[in-house]
């Protein structure tokens, strides 16, 4: 009898019962109701740098400032007479006066 | 729905680990191969279709529920979903009004029935009726053994008892089952074995 019982228990293998479609489906979606929030992926070094500087923008500002500060390490402070004059239109022939009135009381008041 | 390598070679715990991360993948997955298993005990054990595919749908909703406590302490996901299975096919059997013996719902389902397969098909159907005929946990032990291929030890953690009352259900289990599937040999081609 024992072999008989293997060989049922061999049909039973073979032909298991067959799991519904609809069965498979609502579990799925079942699966998918549960699934948790993807976890985030770690950043990369690059934006790793950009969130410690508090964003691309400040980041962005930081970068002019420094470019600038270069600039002037390389140029020497005379270029920024040449920065403004070539900016504001002056030069070394071309001193604007802000105060031209104390000029000439200072002149009024050697002349008493 | 959409075919995914469910026999793959990526561990059960792994993609349990992967689904609790969010993994959509992984949960495909573990759907197409664990949802067989649990199906296939809730169906044994019941021998009702519609309240094998209501017991094994809880069971994998509590496993998806599980997945992010899920902790790797060598425990398997198939052992824990067995487990699950099982006992809530058992709940369900409790719930039940006790019935005679031959009130016993004859096990529905859409195995082959025609042509090619067919007397493997009456063969594993006259098994089942058999089955629902012994005492539960004879039940259990016997498909958990001789049908779903576990060893003694892990169905003993599974059944929460001894490796020896595991035995011991399944000598007796069989004997039952051999008592029930007497008449029926000659008749499904088995001859006097």
């Amino acid at each position: 009898m024992e072999r008989a019982l293997d060989a049922f228990f061999a049909a039973g293998r073979a032909v298991p019962p067959e799991t519904p479609e609809a069965l498979l489906n609502r579990v799925s979606t079942a699966a998918e109701a549960a699934r948790p929030v993807e976890a985030r992926r770690p950043k990369g070094w690059l934006a790793r740098l950009g969130a410690g500087f508090g964003g691309w923008g400040s980041l962005g500002g930081m970068v002019t400032a420094t470019a600038v500060g270069v600039w002037i390490g390389y140029a020497g402070i005379g270029g920024i007479g040449t920065a403004t004059n070539t900016l504001l239109g002056t030069g070394d022939d071309g001193i604007v006066d802000l105060l031209p009135a104390v000029d000439d009381f200072a002149l009024a008041a050697g002349e008493g | 729905m959409m075919a995914y390598d469910a026999e793959g070679h990526e561990s059960d715990e792994a993609l349990l680990a992967q689904y609790a991360g969010g993994d959509r993948r992984a949960a495909h997955v573990l759907t197409e191969r664990m949802t067989p298993l649990a199906y296939r005990v809730a169906f044994r054990m019941l021998g009702d279709a519609g309240e094998a595919e209501d017991a094994a749908q809880e069971a994998m909703i509590r496993l998806w529920r599980a997945a992010p406590d899920w902790r790797d302490q060598g425990a398997k996901v198939s052992t824990w979903l067995y487990r699950v299975a099982s006992n809530l096919s058992l709940d369900r059997l409790r719930r039940r009004r006790t019935v005679a013996l031959d009130a016993v719902p004859e096990p529905a389902d859409d195995r082959p029935g025609a042509e090619q397969g067919m007397i493997a098909a009456e063969r594993a159907r006259a098994l089942d009726r058999a089955l629902l005929q012994l005492p539960e946990r004879q039940r259990q032990a016997v498909m958990l053994r001789h049908l779903e291929g576990l060893g003694n030890p892990e169905i003993a953690a599974i059944m929460e008892t001894g490796v020896e009352a595991v035995e011991s259900l399944i000598a007796r289990g069989k004997r039952g089952l051999a008592e029930a599937l007497a008449g029926q040999r000659a008749e499904l081609g088995y001859g006097d074995e």
